[in-house]
């Protein structure tokens, strides 16, 4: 009856999908309550989330500006041979 | 004589936009070689499909989608070419022991500092990327297809031949190995 702690997390990320089962958040919120490693884990695992959706690390620098700079004249060309 | 209009048109936003499509596939692929070919390829193919730009979006929107479409197509590919079906025994060994409950030295621990602001220090990016690029590939491939944002695992599974369970189960599978390696490398990290 009791979950594993690897059954916890699975259901923790099927949460974060909004697909549990009525049962299953049941399960859940008792296994939670007694396991400070799954708690941990399921507040970790929004974190996570977060960071997916949120990610916009700059990247920038002179580097890829060069970069993207030499690639504007490769497209360029790719896009009209004849300019060379 | 129109084609030539629309010749120009293009390049124009060549000059206009690719740096800035180059930095967000960067920033989707951390692979510099991988963002230059995709952007290059979205710019082809936006060459080829000028009439369906309605001009009813912003050219940039438009081509960020062009982009976008590219980057998930090339790790659904990453996927389609590295797993196997049915998925490989459960990798999570390492974390849980048989009877499925943490080992001794995986169970997470608290994490101090304030999660919200953590993407903005380049020292903690730099772990991140690490901790991604030491996944297994096909881990690697759907936490960046998380990256774009494509929630509708659905789409993934049809082309992939995956059932939604394995789909998911290869993303928890990611995160619990995705988690530890920050724990371990960032914040528990001497």
């Amino acid at each position: 009856m009791m979950l594993s702690c690897h059954s916890a997390t699975e259901l923790i990320e099927k949460k974060q999908r909004g697909e549990l089962t009525s049962g299953e958040k049941m399960k859940l919120y008792f296994h939670t309550m007694l396991c400070s490693a799954c708690s941990r884990y399921a507040k970790q695992s929004r974190f996570l989330e977060q960071i997916f959706k949120n990610k916009t690390e700059a990247a920038t620098g002179a580097e890829v500006d060069d970069q993207a700079k030499a690639l504007e004249k490769k497209i360029l060309l790719r896009l009209d041979p004849e300019q060379e | 004589m129109k084609n030539d209009l629309v010749k120009t048109e293009l390049s124009d936003w060549v000059v206009c936009y690719t740096k800035d499509l180059f930095a967000w596939a960067l920033e989707k692929t951390s692979d510099r070689q991988l963002a230059e070919d995709l952007v290059q390829e979205t710019f082809l193919a936006a060459a080829q499909s000028n009439s369906s730009f309605r001009g009813d979006s912003h050219p940039k929107t438009w081509l960020t989608g062009i982009l976008k479409n590219k980057i998930a197509a090339h790790y659904r590919e990453t996927l389609r070419k590295n797993i196997t079906i049915p998925l490989a025994p459960d990798q999570l060994s390492t974390f849980f022991s048989d009877s499925g409950n943490w080992m001794k030295n995986a169970a997470p621990q608290p994490w101090q500092g304030e999660p919200e602001h953590l993407t903005d220090i380049p020292a903690f990016n730099q772990v991140l990327h690490d901790c991604i690029e030491h996944l297994p590939t096909t881990m690697n491939a759907c936490i960046r297809l998380k990256f774009l944002d494509e929630k509708k695992g659905e789409q993934v599974c049809q082309e992939l031949g995956l059932t939604a369970t394995n789909y998911w189960q290869l993303i928890h599978r990611a995160k619990i190995h995705l988690r530890n390696c920050l724990e371990k490398n960032w914040f528990l990290a001497p």
